[in-house]
């Protein structure tokens, strides 16, 4: 288990979850335990790295006048929500509203944060049609930030409304420079980048967050699964965070009441299913190639309509002639 | 506990395709996976005196060395180190695959065992005495810890100190590797040494490895005091030079050479100043492995 947990990300979670429930609780052997302390000494790490890394990020944007919305893993963190137990990210989410986009690009470039260099068509592919511009590394620190001016993408299949997610947004801090979304619509951004990614390699990580979260805001207020449906209907998203529910529901127990949970369990969530499962070589499914494969091809058919995927499509097949291994040596 | 020498070839193939096979390397266990006759091979010659369980066990880490897919077991035959079922490295050929195996242990031990404060360095041991040999690659610290450990020292390692938080070194012996014409070197002044297969042209050169002595095998389980820090340099033709560092600039350098200083954070300052305060550090640039050796054997003597 601790295998399993290592290679899906999880490790340092399940130590986190396996020091607060204490050892008295939950017995496992000392070999482990020493593992549960070193994957805590990282998480601290981790964790005074973010918020360090936050402090740059501020400074570098102080100038640009404009909220600043802290998406996922960093917002959990910040907000000390639960579902930042644990959780080790790569990379930073922010957003900030489309007309400030290039003006935040050029501030963050000036605080030594650089998309470096792209090919042709991936930078066509992000500036002309994502949700985000290129990631951005910094040069020094090789920390990476995803720039958003939309929560999804533009060009995607499902009309989300996610313009009244912004405007609902709220301030983090006194001053006003970072931004959160409101409660339901954390969950469902969270929901959305689930079902609408093929990340599923990461599928166990983001369905424990959506258990975490879930669990979390019920328990603040027990009227949170009906202003989840309401938003969600208004937003755009009811079938995704129904379907994102049902799964974490199977997985990890999450109590979903009825109208929050699909009527029906198609074919898509049993793929979700299988790929957001263990991936480790000795347990994971035969299917699971099959599975990732399908889920892969529906995200593009979700996020593009059809002329921009016949042309996405050809991109990618002619690239396979001359892929090129994207692992370093040893 | 039964060692690898005990069991047949036979035996151990079958537990490491079973992935009933642990290896033990002091207090670490390591679950090994293998179908990969070379590197069975090589194995069983370099952890000849390692204990071992073939019938499973808890572990710390779980590695395979597998064909990076199924018909490569057969054509343009290649291995890759599986880490926990992720490959976080490119394949090699198969006649590199224990070479691979002792890389990807060294990055395993220095990206997770946070226990430990892991420093780029060999250790050695000499009259109950722990002696650190922290240098860049390249200037010689392998070859001047083989060199000692054919000559009587202990060796705990060749590449990796970790430090408790009781400042003790924990062992770790097991083969020391060799690159390029330190190989000759070792191998013209100690011919009885046992080898493992030669690889050639992979990225750090030709590379072999020399088994760990048994004695220090023997004693994985017996940590050391750390009483002396050397940083050693070899340079061609240069007569013996041997001069004290500062425990300021010895604790420097080796936050140069620390793997997981920063992820420590106060605990790791902490444990360095400590070792610097209670270990003397000297520089020490040689062309003789005799020389160096009669120099630490003193040093040892006198400052240890």
């Amino acid at each position: 288990m601790f295998s399993e947990a290592r290679q899906a990300g999880l490790l340092n979670r399940l130590s986190a979850s396996l020091r607060k429930a204490g050892r008295a609780e939950i017995q496992y052997p000392e070999r482990l335990h020493k593992h549960v302390l070193a994957t805590s000494i990282q998480t601290d790490a981790f964790q005074r790295d973010v918020h360090r890394e936050l402090g740059h990020i501020q400074q570098a944007l102080s100038e640009l006048h404009a909220p600043v919305l802290l998406l996922k893993g960093a917002s959990y963190l910040l907000l000390g929500l639960p579902a930042a137990m644990g959780r080790i990210f790569t990379d930073i989410d922010i957003l900030v509203p489309r007309q400030y986009l290039p003006s935040a690009e050029a501030f963050l470039m000036l605080g030594g944060w650089s998309t470096g260099k792209l090919e042709p068509y991936d930078q066509r592919y992000y500036r002309e049609w994502s949700h985000e511009i290129p990631p951005m590394t910094h040069l020094r620190r090789g920390t990476t930030i995803d720039l958003h001016h939309s929560l999804v993408m533009p060009t995607c299949r499902i009309h989300v409304d996610s313009e009244k997610m912004l405007r609902d947004a709220v301030p983090i801090d006194p001053i006003g420079f970072w931004w959160r979304l409101r409660d339901e619509d954390i969950l469902l951004h969270a929901a959305s980048h689930l079902i609408l990614n093929s990340e599923f390699e990461r599928g166990l990580r983001d369905l424990w967050d959506i258990d975490f979260l879930f669990r979390h805001f019920v328990s603040c207020s027990a009227s949170f699964p009906e202003r989840l449906l309401e938003r969600s209907e208004e937003i755009g998203l009811v079938k995704v965070i129904r379907q994102a529910l049902f799964l974490a529901k199977r997985i990890f127990g999450t109590q979903v009441p009825d109208q929050l949970l699909p009527d029906k369990h198609g074919l898509f969530l049993r793929l979700v299913a299988c790929a957001a499962s263990t991936r480790h070589p000795d347990t994971r499914s035969n299917w699971q190639g099959v599975a990732d494969a399908l889920l892969m091809y529906r995200e593009m058919y979700m996020r593009l309509p059809n002329h921009l995927l016949a042309v996405h499509f050809v991109h990618k097949a002619s690239g396979l002639l001359k892929r090129v291994e994207e692992k370093t040596a040893v | 506990m039964l060692t690898i020498s005990a069991c047949s070839a036979k035996e151990l193939n079958c537990a490491l395709r079973s992935g009933c096979f642990r290896l033990h390397l002091g207090d670490i266990a390591l679950k090994i996976s293998s179908i990969i006759p070379e590197f069975n091979t090589a194995f069983r010659q370099l952890y000849a005196d390692h204990p071992v369980s073939l019938t499973g066990g808890g572990y710390d880490f779980d590695i395979a060395i597998s064909p990076p897919s199924w018909w490569r077991r057969w054509f343009r035959r290649n291995a890759t180190f599986e880490f926990c079922g992720d490959t976080p490295f490119l394949p090699m050929e198969v006649g590199h695959a224990h070479a691979m195996f002792e890389w990807g242990l060294n990055w395993a031990i220095a990206s997770f065992l946070h226990n430990y404060l892991v420093l780029h360095s060999a250790v050695v041991e000499w009259k109950g005495k722990g002696v650190l040999l922290s240098a860049v690659s390249g200037s010689g610290k392998s070859t001047l810890s083989a060199e000692l450990s054919l000559r009587g020292w202990r060796l705990l390692s060749d590449e990796l100190a970790l430090i408790d938080d009781d400042l003790k070194l924990i062992p770790l012996a097991r083969p020391v590797s060799l690159k390029n014409s330190s190989i000759d070197l070792i191998r013209s002044r100690h011919p009885s040494a046992i080898w493992g297969p030669l690889a050639r042209e992979t990225h750090k050169g030709t590379v072999a490895h020399l088994k760990a002595p048994s004695s220090s095998v023997e004693k994985n389980l017996v940590p050391a005091i750390p009483k002396l820090i050397i940083f050693p340099k070899w340079t061609a033709n240069s007569p013996l030079r041997i001069e004290p560092v500062g425990a300021g600039q010895s604790a420097l350098r080796l936050i140069d050479q620390a793997f997981n200083y920063s992820i420590l954070g106060v605990d790791g300052f902490e444990r360095l100043v400590a070792l610097v305060r209670t270990a003397e550090a000297w520089e020490i640039e040689y062309s003789s492995l005799d020389e160096a050796r009669g120099a630490l054997e003193d040093l040892v003597f006198e400052r240890g």
